[in-house]
């Protein structure tokens, strides 16, 4: 395994590194907690600021690569088969992802690597067998790990657990928590087993890591543009008779339909702009 | 994140526009559902409504006197709100047209908490004999509460049953029901949850296999 190179090693040269994190993982344990939906709108809220990026996919899933062509590279995940076979089979499989981080490192363009919930584990193996930490502090690249959690009791363990493996294989990256608000808000029962993951896991780590809250898009505004295989930037750029085309619809629901996915848009930009910012004063005391 | 500020800008002013339509088709079928007769808005179907959000449906229940009394007035949003819907007069007579319903919903509701006692009057003797398996769970439901009810589980309806009573319809004694309904330790004299199941047997030589 080669050493990772940064076309412009002098930035980290200060105690606060002023670039934006190239890396951004985006990855928990548990299952449908959005992590493909997180990973979509990082990359829209990107495009819409001109900022070229780049799609690594460790899974198997079609929707990145419906949205995002060929800027998506899906890296087939480790199989148990060969892993039993050859310990070692982990290094090779994760190859293609190495490659990505360092063509991200060498020509400037992020890389979201969006981590199947059954890949986690594995992936986290592989950044301490390869030491990527070590890399990623001597190319001087900035990593931003989001971990994604909806108000559901595995999700927050699961949000949980995976920080505690990120601080630990790779501990010059950066931690933000994603609090997805699609299954509702984080208030729980006092005393329910949801309140005390909340209190006793959850909500002292997005005290102590960076912390982004995704709201919640309107019931029903949603789902037809994901069925149509739509971007969040498409959406909110299509006129209402392209809206009405997608959705089947009627005008004035098409316009609520647009205006919906806008107003969750607009405020995700400003919390996960915040979390950039936030990033950047945390992510250079590796 | 990196942004170029002139492409941002010009997104920004996407979503702006995005968001005011958006509001602008929510007045605008907040005003059409307003508007139209009881029996065509009984039959707009729920995903339209879901479109207007609680704020929506608010508004909506505060311009039909068909829903008085279901949430609070408010100001019409817009002029062209139909007088007919906020002054429509409820007559004396209609108040009698709900006196069925009322006494429909009460009927239910006595049934339902006279479930448990029915239930023991009207249903069949249970048919479990012979031995039993160790595991409650594979036993028979017992149809009711009576002094013939032996090696099967009943399951309470209503939510007024206590074990004391359970006991004396089953004519045992309450402390060997106690015992074989561990499960309600603690409940006292409270009345069981609905749905609980209680463990009747009277004679435990009939249970066969080992005991785990």
């Amino acid at each position: 395994m080669g050493k990772l190179s940064s076309s412009t090693p002098s930035q980290v040269a200060g105690p606060v590194r002023i670039e934006p994190p190239r890396i951004i993982f985006v990855g928990s344990d548990k299952g449908g907690v959005g992590k493909s939906f997180v990973s979509a709108l990082v990359a829209d809220l990107m495009e819409i600021g001109g900022e070229p990026f780049r799609i690594a996919q460790i899974d198997e899933q079609d929707r990145l690569p419906t949205l995002f062509g060929d800027r998506v590279t899906t890296v087939a995940p480790a199989r148990l088969d060969d892993l039993r076979r050859d310990p070692a089979a982990i290094v090779t499989a994760f190859d293609p992802l190495y490659a990505a981080i360092e063509r991200s490192l060498a020509d400037s363009v992020a890389l979201i690597v969006d981590i199947g919930g059954p890949q986690q584990m594995l992936v986290e193996e592989y950044c301490g067998l390869v030491d990527l930490d070590a890399d990623l502090v001597e190319a001087g690249a900035s990593a931003l790990w989001l971990v994604p959690a909806t108000a559901e009791p595995e999700a927050m363990r699961g949000a949980v657990r995976t920080a505690g493996a990120v601080e630990r294989v790779l501990p010059s990256v950066a931690r933000g928590i994603v609090l997805n608000g699609r299954d509702g808000p984080f208030r729980f029962y006092p005393g329910s087993p949801a309140d005390l993951v909340w209190r006793e896991g959850l909500e002292p780590l997005c005290r102590n890591t960076s912390l982004m809250k995704l709201p919640a898009i309107a019931p029903g505004s949603w789902l037809p543009f994901e069925a149509a295989g739509k971007r969040f930037v498409d959406v909110v750029a299509a006129d209402i008779p392209t809206i009405q085309a997608w959705t089947g619809r009627s005008r004035p629901a098409a316009k609520v339909l647009r205006g919906d996915v806008a107003a969750f848009l607009a405020q995700a930009s400003r919390s996960l702009n915040a979390l950039s910012l936030a990033t950047k004063g945390n992510s250079h005391d590796a | 994140m990196t942004h170029d500020p002139g492409q941002q800008t010009d997104f920004d002013a996407l979503v702006r526009t995005a968001i005011r339509e958006g509001r602008d088709g929510r007045a605008e079928i907040v005003r059409q559902l307003c508007a139209l007769p009881l029996e065509r808005l009984a039959a707009v179907p729920a995903s339209a409504l879901a479109l207007i959000g609680p704020e929506g449906l608010a508004v909506l229940a505060a311009h039909r006197a068909e829903f008085a009394g279901l949430a609070p007035k408010r100001g019409p949003i817009t002029g062209s709100v139909p007088a007919i819907a906020m002054t429509a007069p409820v007559r004396p007579a209609r108040r009698w047209r709900v006196s069925p319903t009322i006494w429909l919903c009460a009927s239910i509701v006595l049934a339902a908490l006279s479930f448990d006692r029915v239930a023991a009057m009207v249903a069949p003797p249970p048919s479990a004999s012979g031995p039993l398996s160790r595991n409650a769970s594979d036993w028979p439901r017992c149809q009711r509460l009576d002094r013939h009810t032996d090696g099967c589980v009943y399951r309470t309806g209503g939510n007024r049953l206590t074990l004391a009573r359970a006991a004396t319809f089953l004519r045992m004694d309450a402390g060997d029901l106690a015992g074989l309904n561990r499960h309600f330790a603690g409940i006292g004299d409270r009345p069981l949850p609905a749905g609980a199941l209680i463990v009747v047997l009277r004679d435990r030589t009939r249970l066969s296999g080992r005991s785990s």
